[in-house]
């Protein structure tokens, strides 16, 4: 009986809303709830304690009418992080955790959040949230997608208006008309980048002029619609609209207002933004200087607007004049009563046709335009990026199409706090932050999308892309908090994403990975895609194990001699801000004390000179050591009695000994210039039929050219019928290491490349290993092998020919100019443990490398895996 | 390491065998048994959103390979031979309807076609020179003729054929696919596509051509750039042993599963957990699967890996088989890169264009063609090769090219349980219009989902409160292409 009590209440709290405007949409379109006038009366609640404000009283009534309660309040923890990546896109620091935490006064909430609200981060991460629904970007699209390197004056506006809090209604009457509105301020034009960041075909045929032109309106048309006003007047283009108030005739008019305005550059002080002069700054407006195609096939603009049947620009019916949305214009008023005072032109330029101006006045116009939509537009858009789910759940739609609104009166309060407050958004941000309907915590059963719609508790919500890479950078203590200027598309860089070239045709991976929006029409709400991919930029990319690096170094140099167990509580701190449970802290250190071992193992270096069995199977080991000065006539085995492997030079030219050639002053054999080789005197030994073997070698190529043969074993099929060997050769940059066994014309052929670039003048480690077909490259610290690769077939590489260095077939041409300071041959297959010893050994032996710090790495590995957790991306 | 490795290959060829007996013989008992036993509405298990489901029907094909000739072949060039044009060429046809094609007022006369045709196979099908070798397949094709798109510019035109709308934000095909019956192999993406490695660029609908719109991103695509970079950043840090991660991972595992454990029932965090787990299987399998030296040089030589004209086609082609045959669901290939004159889109010269693209393609093609034929893989697999729409038959003013033509084209498919041999539809006597039996996207949609035991009408899912199916609200399986 409770239950059926329950739903009933659901029925009506929930749906009845819903229904009330689905029916009143269908029998008088005019009618509909977006198109009304603001209308709210603040409900009465049982519950008189929850309520902190009006917002709360309005949701908590929806809830106890669901027979339900609010989620508790949140810690304060979860609070201060909730709020600092609302508001600023950042983890809170230490020292903001440390004074909320403890600030035990009345009234530390609203202090915080007044805190956060004037912190200059917060343009930064509220911008990001409207240059996505304005679909900004700083290339113009299509095949070619040229830079547009002017356009980032827009985004530099938008971040310089968020935090000063300008008006709303100045904000967009700016972005619509800010050279007609205040055309000596240089902010008010570089806001008109609005109209200009959307594509532009660059090459075009001279058929498509017109039709380009009227898509560049439909962009114009489109943008406005939905991310002012949350219609889709672009629905109209063609035909009118299905489901909105919104005629084909309308849509035209809309278009017309646009009629003349084109982009263009434009010379303007960026003092008020990136502060360096003069510069060129995209904007929109009449009478400019067109944006250059590559070739000019005709107009900018035509001085007519046509409705078109169809959209189709060979089917003009008749011309039109600006106008506005009917709907949205007041009894009695007209689009005359929105003009300004018309403004002389400058000498020798067209009158300017201020249509925009008057756009921007009725947009903002409260009572006789469209001002009460574009205001629940807004603060629609505010309730969405702070409580995860707009009010109306379509914030790019407020039409017959989109979701009607869960709460209408909160809607309509906050529109109308919102005009009261003269269009100031901080206070809006405020109101919602102070409220008790914010600082509900995550439900722990999970959340139906009944208490979605109710407002009840909370959703876990995934950082942004931008977010998560901001993160990494301010643990890591790398972040770069210049403001505004020109972008970089550069992954390395370390300012905020907000500052990264939006280039169309080229996102960022790792934010392309985390779900950056499309740029082409405006994004309301992102995607959170969850992909292995992600998980493989977390665990092995390169930019994120330099963060954990960064984040690493930073907690050690903090407490140069802290015990490690203070290390982990701090990465936990720092991270997730909060503190490690006991559990945690102790699979923590666990973690960090395996690692350190295995770090450490590998430090010693000697570990592999220690390995009992690195001398098994040796049958190969030159070094130069022993060798005199001078010409090499003979290059044996450091254990020549043993083996009896000795190399003496091929052809007339003769390598010398280089001393102190390698940077832990080892000596190497030099080979060049002109062909140098030596081969083997008697190599039975250095032949291994389908069996396993390894090689390792530490060479340099020349610095300036010349052949790139390392070493190798390799016969023609000229000696005897088979084309049968192995060897190591350098080609376009990378190693590769081959066998094969071809028979008569059959067979493998079998090659691996290194993954790793292979630089000249750069000394390397490279090793081989065959084990069984599989064939494994390893080169220098990649401690994984390099490249993999599965023999077909058994592959025989037995030849009879001698084992060369500096040449790999008979070819002289080929022959090596570089350096050799190691060679090792086993006949057996080195594990991938033993090689990665073996190249920590020749590391430290030929290339001087100190031993990392085992702590260090270990703490990175720890730091990395906190960016890897759920808790991490997922903010409660 | 070897050992696992050598295990996983091991297995995935047992598994993918095993499947393929069962799928083999019209849907074995087990399979049949849970077919009944479950829903067929029931989404994916959250948890395994990438685990094998049952499907609708018994099906013969449980991959598909999708060839799509990016930029739009001409059908009268190729596939739908019009001896008609020699005798009108240079004729004028009349109302001509100029908005037809993507350049208005640009539809020259007729054009006749400059590449000779003849018969191949049983079938007798007419192919011209191009498709020669591919055209030796034709008794085991199935061609529809009367193929027709609603866009006459490239990416919308290509938002339809692979989201069955003409506008951004639906899922593609292979995301469909993927949620609808998940994938064999949990190590591999299950939904790959592999674009032009040239350094050509992307398909003009770039990341569209990939992405799953409102389905779970699971069911994205996985883009390749190139052969040698399959999947990015699948190497581990300089330092890190295998041995080192693991334990980095379980650590990870074990600080998630303790948060999770505060927060139950939250799917996204429980897939989450999943990725990290696939991440790491992938590290070892996607390099194996990449890895084309394992090939002999006979299959490379056959797909054509030892001709520099299309080598880079070829390799994506072996490279569409070696995922197939590990158990990868839904494999993309594009021919042809982003610009113009880098695709098929042969506007100003159509001998030139179409005759370089043919040689990238058609031996590649037909060595997958026969490959798969003879590992046995052609009957599961469903090969479907088409552009977004067709091109006139008429020259374009100011060159020798064709512009686009939605009116008609010309799709193939081979295996996966079509009836070779078939031709189904025709165009009118000069191939502009498709008039006989016409076939439109969604028809082509719901033929694909078809044999895959996918019913196109009961694969929805829920978004906005509307239930959303690829075929929207049409679609019509071609019955006569198929067994």
């Amino acid at each position: 009986m409770k239950a059926v009590k329950t739903v009933c209440r659901f029925l009506i709290a929930v749906l009845l809303p819903f229904v009330a405007a689905q029916s009143l949409a269908a029998d008088e379109p005019v009618g509909f709830w977006s198109f009304q006038p603001l209308q709210s009366s603040v409900p009465s609640t049982s519950n008189s304690d929850w309520p902190a404000n009006s917002i709360d009283r309005f949701i908590l009534s929806r809830i106890e009418q669901g027979g339900l309660e609010p989620s508790q309040r949140a810690t304060r923890e979860v609070l201060l992080r909730r709020v600092c990546f609302d508001l600023l896109g950042l983890p809170p620091t230490p020292l903001q955790r440390h004074s909320f935490v403890s600030d035990r006064r009345p009234g530390a909430w609203s202090r915080l959040v007044d805190r956060l609200l004037s912190d200059p981060r917060m343009g930064e991460r509220w911008a990001r949230h409207w240059l996505d629904v304005v679909r900004f970007a700083e290339s113009y699209g299509f095949e070619h997608d040229l830079d547009s390197p002017n356009a980032y004056h827009f985004r530099d506006f938008v971040i310089r208006a968020f935090n000063d809090d300008m008006p709303f209604d100045q904000f967009v009457g700016w972005q619509l008309a800010g050279d007609e509105l205040a055309p000596d301020d240089p902010l008010a034009r570089m806001a008109t980048g609005f109209l200009a960041a959307g594509v532009h075909n660059a090459d075009i045929a001279k058929v498509r002029v017109e039709q380009e032109r009227y898509d560049e309106l439909d962009d114009l048309v489109n943008t406005v619609g939905t991310s002012l006003l949350g219609l889709s007047i672009g629905c109209a283009r063609c035909h009118d609209h299905k489901f909105d108030p919104i005629s084909q005739e309308e849509y035209y008019r809309f278009a017309s207002i646009f009629e003349r305005t084109i982009r263009g550059e434009v010379m303007l002080s960026t003092s008020a933004t990136s502060g360096s002069g003069i510069q060129p700054v995209l904007v929109a407006g009449e009478g400019l200087k067109p944006l250059p195609r590559l070739y000019n096939p005709g107009p900018a603009f035509y001085t007519r607007t046509w409705f078109l049947r169809r959209g189709n620009v060979k089917l003009k019916d008749h011309e039109v004049g600006p106008g506005y949305l009917d709907v949205l214009l007041g009894e009695g008023v007209s689009e005359r009563d929105f003009a300004g005072a018309p403004r002389a032109a400058p000498p020798g330029a067209d009158q300017p046709t201020l249509r925009r101006s008057g756009l921007a006045r009725w947009v903002t116009d409260t009572r006789r335009g469209a001002g009460v939509l574009l205001a629940r537009v807004i603060v629609n858009r505010i309730w969405q990026h702070h409580l995860g789910r707009g009010l109306v759940g379509t914030p790019n739609d407020f039409g017959e199409q989109g979701q009607p609104p869960s709460h209408p009166g909160l809607l309509d309060w906050l529109s109308t706090e919102l005009i009261r407050v003269g269009w100031r958004l901080k206070p809006i941000h405020r109101m919602v932050l102070c409220s008790e309907t914010y600082r509900q915590s995550v439900l722990a059963e999970g959340r139906s999308e009944q208490d979605e719609l109710l407002v009840r508790g909370r959703s876990l919500r995934r950082l942004e892309a931008e977010s998560i890479r901001d993160s990494l950078l301010v643990l890591g203590d790398r972040f770069d908090a210049r403001m505004f200027g020109p972008a970089s598309l550069d992954s390395s860089n370390s300012r905020r994403a907000v500052y990264f070239r939006v280039k169309r045709s080229q996102p960022d991976p790792l934010m392309a990975l985390f779900d950056l929006p499309d740029t082409l029409q405006g994004t309301a709400i992102r995607s959170t895609t969850i992909v292995s991919p992600q998980a493989l930029a977390l665990l092995n990319g390169p930019w994120v194990r330099r963060a954990a690096i960064a984040f690493a170094r930073r907690l050690q140099s903090n407490r140069p001699h802290a015990h490690p167990g203070v290390l982990v509580a701090e990465v936990f701190s720092e991270a997730l801000g909060r503190e490690a449970t006991r559990q945690e802290s102790a699979a923590a250190s666990e973690f960090l004390d395996q690692q350190r071992a295995a770090y450490a193992e590998l430090a010693r270096g000697g570990g592999f000179e220690r390995e009992s069995a690195q001398g098994r199977g040796l049958v190969l080991h030159l070094t130069a050591e022993g060798l005199a000065p001078g010409e090499v006539s003979r290059w044996a085995d450091r254990r020549a009695e043993r083996t009896g492997v000795v190399f003496v030079p091929r052809g007339p030219g003769r390598p010398r000994l280089h001393q102190g050639a390698t940077p832990s002053g080892r000596g190497a054999v030099l080979f060049g210039p002109g062909p140098t080789v030596l081969q083997a005197a008697d190599n039975p030994r250095l032949e291994f039929g389908t069996g396993d073997f390894s090689i390792s070698v530490v060479f340099r190529l020349h610095p300036e050219g010349g052949g790139v043969q390392i070493l190798g074993k390799d016969s023609f099929p000229g000696q005897g019928s088979s084309y049968t060997g192995y060897f190591f050769h350098e080609t376009s940059g990378h190693l590769r290491f081959s066998t094969r066994d071809l028979k008569h014309g059959k067979g493998p052929v079998n090659y691996l490349d290194s993954h790793g670039l292979i630089r000249r003048g750069q000394w390397h480690r490279a090793t081989a290993v065959r084990s069984g077909r599989s064939v494994k490259l390893f080169l220098d610290e990649a401690l994984s092998p390099d490249r993999v690769l599965v023999e077909p077939s058994p592959t025989n590489t037995d030849n009879l020919v001698p084992l060369k260095l500096g040449l790999i077939d008979e070819s002289l041409s080929g022959a090596l100019q570089g350096e050799l300071a190691e060679v090792r041959i086993y006949r057996r297959a080195l594990s991938d443990e033993q090689v990665r010893l073996l190249h920590v050994f020749q590391g430290r032996e030929y290339l001087g490398r100190e031993p990392a710090d085992p702590l260090g790495l270990a703490l990175v590995d720890l730091c990395q895996a906190l960016f890897c957790l759920n808790e991490f991306l997922y903010i409660r | 390491m070897l050992e696992s490795r050598t295990a996983f290959r091991v297995t995935g060829y047992g598994s993918r065998r095993d499947f393929l007996s069962r799928a083999g013989s019209g849907c074995g008992t087990l399979a049949l048994a849970s077919l009944l036993a479950e829903p067929a509405t029931a989404g994916p298990d959250p948890r395994v959103p990438l685990a094998p489901r049952s499907v609708h029907h018994a099906h013969p094909a449980s991959s598909v390979i999708w060839l799509f000739m990016h930029g739009a072949p001409s059908q009268v060039d190729t596939w739908d031979y019009k001896p008609e044009l020699a005798r009108r060429h240079g004729q004028t046809v009349k109302d001509f309807d100029q908005s037809t094609g993507f350049f208005a007022g640009a539809g020259g006369p007729i054009m006749r076609s400059p590449f000779s045709f003849r018969q191949y196979g049983d079938s007798g099908t007419w192919c011209s020179e191009l498709f020669s070798r591919t055209a030796a397949h034709s008794d085991e094709m199935a061609f529809v003729h009367s193929c027709f798109a609603h866009e006459n510019n490239h990416s919308p035109a290509q938002f339809q054929m692979n989201t069955g709308m003409a506008r951004m934000g639906f899922p593609c095909v292979g995301s469909w696919v993927t949620y609808g019956m998940g994938t064999e192999n949990q190590n591999l993406p299950g939904f790959i596509v592999m674009y032009d490695s040239r350094g050509r660029g992307t398909p003009k609908s770039r990341s569209t051509a990939w992405g799953s719109a409102f389905l779970p991103g699971v069911y994205q695509g996985t883009p390749v750039l190139s052969h040698d970079t399959p999947v990015d950043n699948l190497r581990r840090p300089a330092l890190l042993t295998d041995r080192m991660q693991r334990r980095q991972l379980s650590l990870i595992a074990r600080l998630n599963r303790r948060h999770q454990a505060s927060l139950p029932g939250r799917g996204e965090l429980e897939a989450r957990i999943r990725s990290f787990e696939l991440a790491y299987r992938m590290q070892m399998a996607a390099p194996e699967a990449w890895e084309l030296s394992q090939e002999t040089a006979a299959t490379r030589s056959l797909y054509g890996l030892d001709d520099p004209r299309c080598d880079h086609f070829g390799r994506q082609a072996l490279m569409a088989r070696r995922l197939v045959e590990r158990g990868v669901r839904f494999v993309q290939l594009y021919s042809g890169g982003f610009n113009n004159d880098d695709c098929w889109d042969g506007h100003s010269n159509i001998d030139k264009n179409h005759r370089q693209f043919a040689s990238e393609t058609d031996r590649p093609i037909a060595g997958l063609l026969t490959d798969l034929k003879q590992r046995g893989l052609l009957e599961s697999t469903l090969v479907i090769c088409c552009g977004e729409f067709g091109r006139l038959p008429l020259v374009q003013t100011g060159g020798t090219g064709r512009d686009h033509n939605p009116l008609a084209f010309t799709t193939w498919m081979a295996g996966g349980g079509v009836r070779g041999g078939t031709h189904f539809g025709a165009t009118d006597e000069i191939g502009m219009k498709a008039v006989e039996n016409r076939v439109s996207v969604h028809d082509l949609h719901a033929t694909i989902l078809n044999q895959l035991g996918l019913d196109h009408e009961r694969l929805t899912f829920r978004h906005n409160s509307r239930d959303i199916r690829l075929t929207d609200v049409a679609g019509r399986v071609i019955e006569e292409i198929v067994v």
